[in-house]
């Protein structure tokens, strides 16, 4: 484990965004979390630093000895910028919730940026297992992986009857949140999207927004998990979700075949508008520019653009967001300036990949 | 909980009356006890309102007050905690509040069993403690059986446990 090259880093948007994978259009990535406790410490929120600083130290020396992380990251979160924070939970190596305290807060990574684990987060110790396109699994094995190697270093919050004990009762039992980021540009405009939320809770899932809980829905880009922990192995719960979004695509699929009988040649100006806009314009903002985004990753999925791969528009997710924005260019901007330099790297892209 | 005779004085003395073929608790001070008759060992000793009050007022509290009046030992959370905020105040939480925890995780999760990866190792003091909760429940049941002869039995095991359980902190 070793500190790390933040300009190494920039130039990489991470592995599990790389549009490999199956059902790649409609499915951008896999993640399982799951959550752990130590016995013996109150939960996070209710420690002192004192006791935030023994919950980590132990976690750090049971993480080091993992192969896991042979070749990993440390960061201190209570050591870096701001700015670096928003960084690293732009690449969803954090939670937000991790960004307002950062006092005896660690985070560490594989190289390869497929499984970290944040330290003292809601719950003490919060695993991370991603993988590119629709695989779950892999995404399970990846964060399992982690947590079989470090359990006995660790006396971890268990019971007999309720499983992993968790800060929050919502997350106990399994510990385990399995969930995928799913792009439903085609529910959203045939307004099925609120039938399907309405489903989803009913069946115990549940879906957010691009970056999980409370955050707002934009681009079309959601993610889609199961809401009960307590009461269903892992292999089940993995099953099921997968199922869930078998069904989602399809429904997708469908709604998107439907949008395009109906109205043919108004989504297909709309997917050119959106990349005319990409391809031109001087200034955009964040949410503005994943709706462009979203338009044309729904024209690459019909087969109206080509020259644009899924990959690039991947890529172009993380590297318009804020915190990206400025750490490439080295120095702070105002929002004015970040849209004008957002505008500026999506031209450069589209410019590089297009003809 | 304040003396049923006087209502003035806090209870101290409880134990189980049988009146017109039914069980009645009462819970009554010290002054009321002794007027009452009742005998009361001020220390030490296995006098039965001894017995009784020494490990387990829920047997004659009633739920909602208890419920209200319980701590987690561990880390001094109280239910209401948890209702303010929507997190447990330390792992111990859910064995402290396990019977209202029941009917959120019903609610939530549509289960209130674990299924799944288990710990690999549970520690010798977690097991402990979740050993001392049983009996507890066993307490309880000997106490509302009359069966003073196995509550007795089970205080001595819960005190012995819970000895080592500190011991080792």
């Amino acid at each position: 484990m070793s500190g790390f090259d933040w300009n190494e880093l920039i130039e990489t948007p991470g592995a599990w965004l790389d549009g490999d994978g199956s059902e790649n259009e409609i499915v951008l990535s896999s993640r399982v979390r799951i959550a752990r406790n130590l016995n013996g410490h109150r939960f996070t929120h209710n420690c002192d630093n004192a006791e935030l600083g023994e919950i980590l130290r132990k976690s750090l020396d049971a993480a080091q000895r993992t192969r896991a992380f042979a070749h990993s990251r440390y960061v201190s979160m209570g050591e870096i910028s701001t700015l670096d924070r928003h960084f690293l939970a732009e690449r969803h190596l954090v939670s937000r919730e991790f960004l307002a305290n950062s006092v005896s807060r660690g985070l560490v990574f594989a190289a390869d940026e497929n499984v970290s684990l944040m330290i003292n987060e809601e719950d003490h110790l919060r695993i991370q297992g991603f993988a590119s396109g629709f695989d779950i699994g892999t995404a399970y094995r990846r964060a399992n992986d982690l947590d079989d190697e470090i359990a006995p270093d660790l006396d971890l919050a268990y019971h007999e009857r309720l499983g992993f004990l968790t800060a929050c009762p919502t997350n106990l039992g399994t510990g385990m949140r399995v969930s995928v980021l799913i792009h439903l540009p085609g529910l959203v405009h045939s307004k099925e999207i609120h039938k399907l939320l309405e489903s989803l809770r009913k069946l115990h899932h549940s879906i957010r927004g691009f970056f999980g809980e409370g955050s707002e829905v934009m681009g079309n880009f959601f993610q889609l998990s199961n809401s009960a922990a307590l009461g269903t192995p892992e292999d089940v719960m993995i099953k099921n979700l997968r199922e869930m979004v078998v069904k989602v695509i399809a429904y997708e699929q469908r709604s998107r075949e439907m949008l395009f009988r109906k109205a043919q040649r108004l989504l297909e100006d709309k997917v050119w508008r959106a990349y005319g806009l990409l391809r031109y314009a001087r200034s955009v903002s964040t949410k503005e520019a994943l709706s462009l985004i979203s338009a044309v990753r729904l024209g690459v999925g019909a087969g109206l653009v080509t020259d644009v791969s899924i990959r690039t528009l991947n890529e172009m997710l993380v590297y318009i967001q804020p915190a990206h924005l400025q750490k490439r260019k080295g120095t702070p901007m105002d929002r004015e300036e970040r849209d004008v330099a957002r505008a500026l790297h999506i031209r450069d892209v589209l410019a590089r990949d297009g003809h | 909980m304040l003396c049923q005779r006087c209502k003035s004085r806090p209870a101290k003395v409880h134990y189980t009356e049988i009146v017109n073929n039914s069980m009645v608790a009462m819970n009554l001070c010290m002054e009321c006890a002794e007027e009452k008759g009742i005998e009361v060992q001020k220390s030490g000793g296995y006098g039965l309102g001894d017995l009784v009050a020494g490990l387990i007022d829920t047997a004659v509290d009633s739920e909602a007050e208890r419920i209200s009046k319980v701590r987690c030992p561990t880390c001094g959370y109280q239910y209401s905690d948890f209702k303010a905020i929507g997190r447990l105040g330390c792992p111990d939480c859910y064995t402290a509040f396990e019977s209202q925890l029941l009917a959120v995780l019903r609610h939530v999760h549509g289960s209130t069993q674990h299924a799944g990866k288990k710990a690999t190792r549970v520690s010798e003091r977690a097991a402990m403690r979740e050993r001392v909760a049983t009996l507890r429940e066993d307490l309880t049941r000997a106490i509302e059986g009359e069966d003073y002869e196995r509550a007795a039995e089970i205080r001595d095991e819960i005190r012995a446990l819970e000895t080592q359980v500190e011991g080792e902190l």
